[in-house]
């Protein structure tokens, strides 16, 4: 009985093994796929490089060992960006958390220390954010610089998300066209 | 197909975008050069006025070659999961005598208030496997009670346990799933767990993944491995940073024997098989052994046991006959 037994786990083994590779292939192949956005949009939540890393890979940890997903899940693609946008959601949820007992919280301000750019370039930015008008400066700022949502924007200053969203539309538009040259 | 401008395209660089917009907008991207321009533009600007670069790019085969690795190291995780499957050829041969069991001992039981069907279901002596409306599988403790509605249709999915349940939850964002046991609420994404209901505590293991209990006033978050207990008069949290797998065995079949007794053996292996086990001297309940099981078939592990310990063994039915004449 016992050779019989050990004989049936050391197929089980190989049989797993097998599987086990197919569904690194398979796992594979959406990672390459869909490694790059994924990694841009939870950049754009985290505003972190390594954070952002970290998100896709736990996504794509958690996928390699509940394989059954691959089967369950009508789009994997879909499956991907939620899990991802929940991973952040969790990480910002815990950043505040920290933040609220360590209180020098950094947001990305206008030129930081690792600025790249010469001086030139620096003014020209400058003087491109200036020419913004007023409400739609004041509302980019606040995202871009300050961090805020929309929504928290919105509220703020008492306007509609959707006129947030609109600014915002603006003053990107605004200041693509004013440092197209120079942004490389 | 939509038309993306610099509205979306900001949106999207500041965080603001849900999962289906911005999975949408990156196929777009994906479609043509002239849309990746147009987008890297955009990204350009948004990174360029603060006076950074955009996001350096990372190396996609090292990010791969480090999922693997850790997938590698995490082997053995993966390998109860995998065995799980396999094992279900096994568990086919035991399900003719499990299935008498179900028929004894289990008991459903439909109602109806309001416009919502519920299932409850009792166990008896024996462990109850039962899959709930949204595929997450419970493993039912002794003298458990479980009530769920017939079909998920609100915002989250709720059961109502008492005693004893292993749980395997479908991961569903968008809708939690929450077990109430007693005052306490076990809110949980999609993940494995252990809920142990006592007299005066309720103690919750967390086999893979993240679950948040709480009481209304207050909560904890238990994580894989960890054990969060509440104790139900005093209302306090307690977490502690391990748990027995054996405690969970009777669900998950995975059993990590070191110098145990036979007799704490059996305990353990009863409630998992649905079996009876009777020895023909009480001495041999004295015996010692150290061995692990992750999942193996009922004959296999009587093998390894009979064979560690030089007994003979016999089943019949339900029930295992150990025999020797005592150990050393």
């Amino acid at each position: 009985m016992l050779p019989l037994f050990i004989a049936v786990d050391s197929i089980c083994n190989y049989v797993m093994t097998m599987i086990k590779e197919k569904n690194m292939d398979v796992v594979g192949k959406h990672f390459h796929l869909h490694f790059e956005g994924l990694q841009r949009y939870a950049f754009t939540l985290l505003k972190n490089n390594d954070e952002a890393k970290d998100a896709v890979q736990s996504v794509f940890m958690r996928l390699l060992e509940n394989p059954h997903r691959l089967d369950k899940e009508r789009s994997i693609q879909a499956y991907l960006y939620q899990s991802v946008y929940h991973h952040c959601l969790n990480v910002l949820r815990h950043r505040k958390v920290r933040d609220a007992y360590e209180q020098n919280t950094v947001f990305p301000t206008a030129f930081q220390e690792d600025t790249i750019y010469s001086s030139e370039v620096k003014k020209q930015i400058e003087e491109a954010l200036d020419s913004l008008p007023p409400q739609c400066r004041t509302i980019f700022y606040k995202s871009r610089f300050d961090g805020m949502k929309y929504a928290a924007i919105a509220r703020e200053m008492n306007l509609s998300v959707k006129t947030v969203e609109a600014q915002m539309g603006k003053a990107l538009k605004i200041l693509r066209v004013k440092l197209k040259s120079i942004l490389l | 197909m939509k038309q993306y401008d610099d509205l979306d395209f900001v949106k999207y660089l500041a965080g603001e975008a849900s999962p289906q917009e911005a999975m949408e907008l990156e196929n777009w991207i994906a479609q043509s050069d002239a849309n990746r321009q147009a987008f890297d533009e955009a990204a350009r600007t948004w990174s360029g006025v603060s006076g950074r670069k955009v996001y350096p790019s990372v190396s996609l085969e090292e990010t791969w070659q480090q999922i693997t690795d850790n997938a590698m190291h995490r082997k053995n995780r993966a390998r109860r999961r995998t065995i799980g499957y396999i094992s279900l050829l096994a568990a086919a041969c035991l399900l003719a005598i499990v299935t008498v069991f179900y028929m004894k001992k289990d008991h459903i039981k439909k109602d109806t208030i309001g416009a919502v069907q519920y299932v409850t279901r009792e166990t008896g002596e024996k462990i109850v496997r039962d899959s709930l409306p949204d595929g997450s599988v419970v493993i039912l403790g002794q003298a458990a009670t479980i009530r769920y509605p017939l079909h998920f249709e609100g915002n989250d999915r709720p059961v109502i346990l008492s005693k004893e349940g292993w749980f395997d939850v479908v991961a569903d964002p968008a809708k939690p799933f929450i077990v109430s046991i007693g005052a306490l609420q076990i809110k949980v994404i999609g993940t494995t767990f252990n809920v142990l209901e006592t007299n005066s505590q309720v103690e919750v293991s967390v086999t893979s993944g993240v679950v948040r209990i709480g009481d209304g006033h207050d909560s904890l978050t238990v994580r894989t491995g960890q054990k969060g207990i509440y104790h139900a008069v005093s209302r306090q949290f307690e977490l502690q940073s391990g748990f027995d797998p054996n405690t969970i065995g009777y669900a998950t079949r995975i059993f990590s024997f070191t110098d145990n007794s036979l007799q704490e053996i059996t305990v353990l292996l009863a409630k998992a098989y649905n079996i009876r086990f009777v020895l023909n001297d009480p001495r041999l309940g004295q015996c010692r052994m150290s061995s692990s099981f992750e999942n193996k078939p009922l004959d296999y592990v009587l093998e390894v046991i009979a064979a560690t310990l030089g007994l003979e063994y016999q089943l019949k039915n339900d029930t295992v006959y150990l025999n020797g004449s005592g150990c050393n």
